[in-house]
């Protein structure tokens, strides 16, 4: 007996082991695992959907069954408010409020020129709701746990997921993990972008939008109107509970599972794959030149999408979802020579760093060595491959872009037109980190805030209509009752100029109180302030464009710039140089700062200009050389001849 | 492709000018007459071929040798701008000076390799300006030219030193 129950013991606790060894398996094959797998919510618990009140799916709950989503977490794309490095400036959060005009950069990273939320009075809530319909989840959108134990038996599935209880909005919506579906899901029907955001941004579904996204099931509350309804009236799940009879206890927010995604063992089928196809990044990183709609089809995609390659291909990560960002510096920043291999000088040159062959070669995916041809290789030194090959053609003006980040851009709503804020310009040639010039996008900075010193300081834009009150008459409806302004249709009246009065009214009542420093109003490239009553505007760090560097998209060598010779950039109409690039957003056009792309360097005009014009004579140069040059050779060779014949003749005569 | 025909015509013009010019117009045959006024000239065009290859220098080699190489900014303008006058100037020198009756034997070397110098250095300035060499034939003319105009530096300073140390009879 005491055999069969060592027996019996053994073999449980096999399975248990074998349980145990189950997490974070891997195929380790280049061929696709088959996920028909189990649904599991926060605690891990399977999901059986056929039950009255089934559990939530959670993505952490099962994804993490076999993938590290603890180091997944961490990756770039969730890491921005953990203070890591940042690298070089990327795209910002652009934060809209019409009735004040206010177009903020933000960021967490810490990029010189944008603010963090914080500095606006922005909470990591407010920057959820207001950003989320582009957050992939996780990073503040995912708060840490309570210590407060999840009910084993919810009257909601919202108190399923356990969060701060005196977090505002979290304890209803429950937290935005990190969403692995985003860019893993397999195909376009997998996966409704769309509905996440309408789900996060309009009715504040955070934790039920992994699941509606993928179309599990669908998300009912009582009343309508979403988490937000409940919010709004205050509704947690501590007050349901602790009246079991109340009008608490009547709202709810259920999930409904479709059945007929599920089988018999409550498996279900989820298209999964390990390398993201390219829609799955353009929902964030689209961009389009800011035209109307029927000029769409006059701008091509990106050479290297044209020829076969993916995003991934390139900007590829590990475990860690440390993604490349495929800049030339970063391998040195990261001391990693695989990440300067996936640079364009990297992947299409090689390198010089010490590493394995296949990394330090260059040619990778069969990229063609630039043959360059006629370009002194002083350029490959001062220029970024992307001065001439990426972005838009450069003309006399940069055009205007939006972006998914900025204009939301992938989230479908009635309108977006060309002159929705903010307007970015592209290509703005600057130099780099690295001394580089490369192409940029860039946004002017427009905001109210407190001067101290050198330094301006943003105010929030709730308190500045408040205090401006009728001089800013409000335009929208913004959040919780609206929705945020870069999803919203803008209304034309947000993107007029601020009139003199109007910004001298609201600057004095600014003023009045006590004011954190002297009231400004940043806009259209300069800082407006009061003086003896009246607006003075000047010129002022704080109010310098935002500019990040852009990669794409990448035109072929026939179409990069000196395909038609030198002319393209040294000219007098060289955009390179003298293209105007003027301060863009709700500013008069006599009131901003317009600059020539050689200032926006802060270089001189006059020898761009002198070598502009020198070019005119450059053909002359090459006549006259090789004129010279053949006569010279000529005189060589006559009097070479002369030598020659001289030495026979003396020789034939001695002889 | 016609600028590139008429300067493929330029070249055989140059080429046979020289030829036919030279043939037929030896030391020997050329008057005394002519001897004081070409002298004054070939003179005036030696000083300013000094002064070029002066600020040719001083622009390149120095950008080299004081670390600031390449060349840019005000420092690139004056070295492009003064280098045609170079080739010119080389030109007539080679016109005005192969006939030798200007130098001594020592001189006389000194200018021929001048020449040879200054072929190269012009050469490989000018022909990575056309569309046919890459990167890394665009290197290696800048060495090239690097190179012999540092020989064409110290040939010219030498030949100059030679010509204001010369014997009085030699004027």
């Amino acid at each position: 007996m005491a055999l069969l129950g060592a027996a019996a013991l053994a073999f449980l606790g096999s399975g248990t082991a074998r349980a145990q060894s189950n997490q974070f398996l891997k195929a380790d094959s280049r061929a696709p695992y088959v996920h028909r797998i189990n649904l599991y919510d926060a605690q891990q618990n399977p999901i059986d959907p056929k039950v009255e009140k089934p559990a939530l799916y959670s993505v952490k709950g099962t994804c993490s069954k076999c993938h590290e989503y603890d180091v997944v977490s961490h990756g770039w794309h969730f890491n921005y408010a953990e203070g890591k490095p940042a690298g070089r400036p990327g795209e910002p959060w652009i934060y809209l409020d019409p009735t004040t005009r206010t177009i903020l950069p933000l960021s967490y990273r810490g990029w010189k020129g944008t603010y963090k939320p914080s500095a606006v009075g922005m909470s990591d809530w407010d920057f959820v709701t207001n950003f989320a319909t582009h957050l992939p989840g996780g990073g503040v959108a995912e708060p840490a746990l309570s210590s407060a134990p999840a009910t084993t038996q919810p009257t909601t599935q919202a108190a399923a997921a356990p969060v701060d209880p005196k977090a505002p909005g979290w304890n209803v919506a429950g937290k935005l993990e990190v969403d692995c579906m985003i860019c893993h899901a397999g195909d376009n029907a997998t996966y409704n972008f769309h509905e996440r955001g309408d789900q996060i941004v309009r009715f504040y579904n955070f934790q039920w939008s992994p699941a509606i996204a993928l179309g599990l099931g669908s998300v009912k509350t009582f009343p309508p109107g979403g988490a937000k309804m409940l919010k709004m009236r205050n509704w947690t799940p501590e007050k349901a509970a602790a009246e079991p009879t109340g009008p608490m206890s009547r709202m709810r927010i259920e999930f409904h599972y479709e059945k007929e995604r599920f089988d018999e063992e409550s498996h279900t089928l989820l298209n999964v794959v390990r390398t993201p196809d390219n829609d799955r990044c353009y929902y964030c990183h689209s961009a389009r030149p800011a035209v109307n709609r029927d000029q769409f089809w006059h701008s091509d995609q990106d050479i290297h999408t044209r020829a076969g390659l993916q995003c991934s291909n390139c900007h590829r990560n590990g475990l860690d979802h440390q993604t490349v960002r495929g800049y030339d510096t970063e391998g040195k920043e990261r001391n990693d020579p695989f990440v300067t291999s996936l640079s364009c000088r990297g992947c299409h040159y090689g390198t010089e760093a010490e590493g394995p062959a296949a990394a330090t070669l260059g040619g990778r995916w069969g990229a063609p060595r630039p043959a360059h041809v006629g370009l002194p290789t002083v350029h490959l030194e001062k220029l970024a491959c992307t001065a001439c090959h990426s972005g838009p053609w450069p003309g006399a003006e940069p055009e205007t872009v939006q972006t998914g980040f900025s204009h939301a851009l992938g989230y479908s709503r009635a309108k977006r037109e060309p002159t929705d804020m903010p307007r970015i310009a592209q290509p703005v040639f600057l130099r780099g980190e690295d001394g580089k010039i490369a192409p940029h996008r860039m946004v002017w900075p427009n905001f109210w805030g407190y001067l101290n010193g050198s330094a301006v300081t943003p105010i929030d834009p709730t308190a500045v209509a408040k205090a401006a009150s009728e001089a800013l008459p409000r335009i929208g409806t913004p959040p919780p009752l609206g929705t945020p302004a870069r999803i919203s249709a803008q209304d034309p009246k947000g993107l007029e100029p601020l009139t003199a009065d109007q910004i001298t009214k609201t600057l004095a009542a600014l003023a009045a109180g006590k004011p954190a420093g002297e009231p400004v109003y940043i806009s259209g490239g300069k800082l407006h302030r009061l003086a003896d009553g009246k607006v003075v505007s000047i010129e002022h760090a704080a109010a310098e464009p935002y500019a990040w560097p852009i990669g794409h998209d990448v035109r072929p060598a026939t179409q990069s710039l000196g395909i038609r010779g030198c002319s393209d950039c040294h000219s007098t109409e060289g955009a390179i140089y003298f293209g105007k690039v003027a301060a863009l957003g709700p500013v008069s056009p006599e009131a901003r700062v317009v600059k020539a792309m050689h200032d926006m360097r802060n270089e001189g005009g006059t020898l761009p200009t002198l070598f502009a014009q020198s070019f005119l004579f450059r053909p002359m140069l090459k006549y006259i050389s090789f004129i010279c040059s053949a006569i010279v050779l000529g005189v060589l060779t006559l009097y070479g001849l002369r030598g020659l014949s001289f030495i026979v003749d003396r020789n034939r005569n001695g002889k | 492709m016609i600028p590139t025909t008429l300067l493929i015509i330029g070249c055989a013009l140059a080429l046979g000018s020289v030829a036919v010019g030279g043939g037929s117009d030896s030391a020997a045959e050329r008057p005394a007459c002519c001897g004081r006024g070409l002298a004054f000239w070939f003179g005036l065009f030696y000083l300013a071929l000094l002064a070029a290859v002066g600020v040719l220098g001083l622009t390149g080699l120095g950008t080299m040798l004081t670390g600031n190489s390449p060349m840019s900014g005000w420092t690139l303008m004056l070295h492009c701008s003064v280098a045609p006058g170079f080739a010119i100037l080389v030109t007539l020198f080679a016109l005005g000076g192969a006939s030798g009756r200007s130098f001594s034997g020592f001189q006389y070397a000194l200018f021929w390799l001048i020449l040879l110098a200054a072929l190269v250095v012009i050469l490989s300035a000018v022909i990575p300006m056309t569309p046919t060499f890459g990167t890394p034939g665009q290197h290696w003319f800048y060495n090239v030219h690097r190179y012999a105009s540092l020989a064409l530096f110290i040939l010219v300073a030498l030949h100059a030193l030679g010509y204001l140390f010369r014997p009085k009879d030699k004027a």
